[in-house]
């Protein structure tokens, strides 16, 4: 049997790496670069080109080039969160037949699983390039608070990479194991994972090898992006008030705006001022109008300080569920390329009264993670293993659009629950149970999983015939649901498997392509 | 993989399964009178073998009975240890290392003999592959004359790389405003006054690969292709083109000027 790789398959930058003789080992692509950009472009002839040569390409075809494409993979087309990325990404975002957010590369409609793919594409062929051997599965990790669908629509894209995923595991989750297979001792750590699209926290215990996740919270929309952004705004007002032109209008302004605002931010973590030097970025009324200016780090702060506070709420529920105080807290580590900017690292400290451990690298402990895990699912790693918990509430919908929750967010996984439920109307000869997932209190605010229908009941007045519904959660966070009529043992049962919008045909028909 | 066979996985989670239904304290090897750190150090040992994780790769109903036999593991678990939380309060503090009693059943799944994967075979091309193209000796001709066409071009291509520049090290200061090779410069600029794009592109493409470090030569090939591209109204790219150009070589005065008629013609 072929080996697993793990891949972090990040919203900028993605990573591969390997377990060897027990360590894991992050390995090059072909540019001699440890990650690699997670952009695809396609050319006006049709060739697709991925990772820095396509990063090249930004600039010159802003158009086919596609960055982010994680911020889309799962979602619809009228979230409100896509609905503001798409007025300022500088490619096109068109409604796929179900409603689902892809992006549109000179007419033709593209999934968000079909770019990812070719990044999972890449990061196979440069596991490949290394060890001599084909490879065939692999482990992917995922932000901990990307609901079914978002996981699905990840799994895909690797079947269409031609990779098997053999798991799909939660980002700050990944740090930990690669941090703790170092680290062994009993200790309680916090994992502060800011990425280039996401924020993840979970706090883990390490208890003899075994790693239990007590609780993980997130916010699946604020990332490195946002940060660029606020930069971006910061700029782009100030170049209006002064020349009445909107930049963020000019598709080649603003992509070269997002390049100097991205650079900005890197050199504000180090330095304390930087210059934005665009010249010739606009046309004014006397001719050419540049964009000079110098940015101080504490501008920088403050116009991202509504950003920064939007940290605080999941690691206090965080700590809040995994029934902890900061004081409990052995380590906190920080993950993701955005902890590298001091204002950040100095709130994580402010939130757990302790400084981060040193010596981890946040762009690479990711992937490292990944491969550990695929030494435990291949066991070569015989003393370490993984308890994982649901990151959302799973629910049934009840009368009055209300969502009853069966199983709770931060359950460990696998585990299995039940609720009695009772029929509203008389003579009730079938009930529908709709599966939803999320934390709101109205099951149409929430994700819709699935739906099925136990029949044949017997006749009786509202409220007489009671249902027991079973959840179980395997280990892959896939859920099974039984329901049964209590005293017929009238039973149905259903494997829901969230769906990532796109047929196995259609994964099939892109995986030949890709492949081909 | 784990070093069991499939069937061999399947009679032990069966195993398990049936030990726990019938005695739960013997399955997790623990005497009746256990106490709570105790039943906490079997279930995390117990947990190392019997995690679906470890069954991840096998047959889906293996799969799905190692998630049967682990929910009833923790169930065991969790029923112990509430009957005996009282006596020795929650479990904060996990227990010692040193003090895990040995289960009295030793699980079946055994660490294999000598884990450590052979170091895979590494193929040696990417290294080379990734070195510039130009790896001959200073004076060597950089890219076969034989893709130039005979012209103006071929004459600046085929000078040898002698006059000024052996062969630039890496670590050669940025500091390249000042043209590497003054013949060359002037080469190059009368074929880009003359409008001669594909014979200026193909020169300097050669004079990168011969001094890739040198910036200028890259920031006039973007200028060729961005002027070229304003000439014949291709704007957009224009301005991408004659931006690189300036970001290479931000003193480079024909992109500037290109620019300059470029937006207020544009008006």
């Amino acid at each position: 049997m072929g080996r697993v790789i793990g891949i972090d398959l990040g919203t900028t930058n993605s990573c591969v790496a390997v377990l060897e003789g027990g360590e894991p080992t992050v390995i090059h692509n072909q540019e001699g670069g440890r990650t690699t950009p997670s952009m695809v472009s396609w050319n006006a002839d049709g060739d697709v080109v991925v990772g820095a040569a396509s990063k090249r390409q930004m600039v010159t075809n802003p158009q086919r080039t596609v960055f982010g494409a994680k911020r889309l993979i799962g979602r619809k087309a009228h979230d409100r969160e896509v609905q503001s990325l798409a007025t300022r990404l500088p490619y096109s975002l068109v409604a796929a037949k179900n409603g689902d957010a892809w992006v549109d590369i000179a007419g033709t409609p593209r999934s968000p699983q079909e770019i990812s793919a070719h990044v999972l594409a890449k990061m196979k062929r440069v596991a490949e390039d290394y060890l001599g051997e084909q490879v065939f599965e692999a482990v992917v990790t995922v932000p901990a608070y990307f609901d079914d669908v978002q996981r699905q629509a990840t799994k895909d894209a690797g079947a269409i990479a031609g990779l098997t995923v053999r798991a799909i595991l939660n980002e700050p989750t990944a740090a930990a194991l690669a941090y703790g297979a170092q680290h062994q001792h009993n200790q309680r750590l916090a994992v502060f994972d800011l990425g280039g699209g996401t924020f993840d926290i979970s706090i883990l215990a390490i208890e003899n090898g075994v790693f239990e996740v007590l609780a993980t919270h997130g916010d699946t929309s604020l990332g490195g992006d946002d940060f660029d952004r606020v930069i971006i705004d910061l700029l782009a007002d100030e170049f209006m008030t002064e020349h009445s032109i909107d930049l963020r209008r000019d598709s080649v302004a603003l992509q070269r705006l997002k390049e100097a605002a991205e650079r900005a931010k890197i050199e504000l973590s180090s330095a304390m001022t930087t210059d934005v030097n665009l010249p010739f970025i606009a046309a004014g009324p006397a001719g050419p109008v540049h964009l000079m200016r110098e940015l101080e780090r504490g501008q920088l702060e403050r116009a991202c300080r509504p950003l920064i506070d939007r940290l605080d709420a999941p690691c206090h529920k965080c700590l809040t569920d995994a029934h902890c105080t900061p004081a409990d807290i052995d380590q906190v580590l920080l993950v993701g390329g955005m902890t590298r900017m001091p204002v950040v690292q100095e709130r994580a400290v402010q939130i757990f009264g302790k400084p981060a451990s040193k010596g981890v690298n946040p762009d690479e402990i990711v992937a490292m993670g990944a491969a550990v895990h695929s030494g435990i699912m291949g066991g070569e790693l015989q003393e370490v293993v993984l308890l994982d918990v649901t990151p959302h509430n799973m629910g049934v919908k009840v009368a009055g659009d209300k969502m009853s929750v069966v199983i709770f967010a931060n359950t460990s996984i696998p585990t299995r629950a039940k609720k009695v439920f009772a029929t509203t109307e008389d003579n009730q000869t079938y009930v529908a149970i709709e599966i939803y997932q999320g934390e709101h209190e109205l099951a149409s605010r929430n994700r819709r999983l699935g739906r099925f229908v136990l029949g044949d009941l017997r006749p009786a007045p509202r409220g007489v015939t009671k249902v027991e519904v079973s959840f179980t959660m395997d280990a892959d966070g896939i859920l099974e649901i039984t329901a049964a009529e209590i005293g017929t043992g009238r039973a149905a049962s259903v494997q829901i498997e969230a769906s990532s919008g796109l047929t196995a045909e259609e994964i099939e028909r892109l995986g030949q392509r890709l492949g081909g | 993989m784990a070093g069991i066979d499939e069937s061999s996985a399947r009679n032990d989670l069966a195993g398990m399964q049936d030990r726990l239904a019938r005695d739960p304290a013997g399955a997790l090897g623990l005497p009746q009178n256990a106490t709570a750190d105790e039943v906490r150090a079997a279930f995390l040992e117990l947990t190392k073998h019997y995690h679906p994780v470890r069954f991840g790769r096998m047959a889906a109903d293996i799969q799905k009975l190692s998630n049967e036999v682990f929910l009833a593991l923790r169930a065991a678990h969790d029923t112990l240890a509430k009957v005996r939380r009282r006596q020795t309060g929650p479990m904060a503090v996990p227990a010692a290392k040193g003090s895990v009693p040995a289960p009295a059943q030793l699980p079946a799944l055994q660490p294999r003999a000598g884990t450590a994967p052979a170091r895979p075979v590494r193929l040696g091309t990417s290294d080379s592959a990734a070195r510039p193209a130009i790896s001959g000796p200073a004076g060597t001709p950089a890219i076969g004359a034989r893709t130039v066409p005979r012209t103006a071009a071929n004459a600046v291509a085929a000078r040898p790389a002698a006059p000024a520049t052996p062969a630039p090290g890496p670590s050669r200061p940025a500091s390249n405003a000042q043209p590497a090779a003054p013949h060359d410069d002037v080469a190059i600029l009368d074929l880009l006054t003359r409008q001669q794009w594909d014979q200026a592109r193909t020169a300097l493409h050669q004079l990168t690969a011969r001094d890739p470090a040198s910036k200028r030569w890259r920031a006039l090939a973007c200028y060729a292709r961005g002027r070229e591209a304003q000439l014949e109204g291709r704007l957009d790219d224009a301005r991408v083109e004659l931006h690189d150009a300036l970001d290479l070589d931000p003193e480079l005065q024909l992109a500037k000027t290109a620019l300059t008629e470029l937006f207020t013609r544009r008006k």
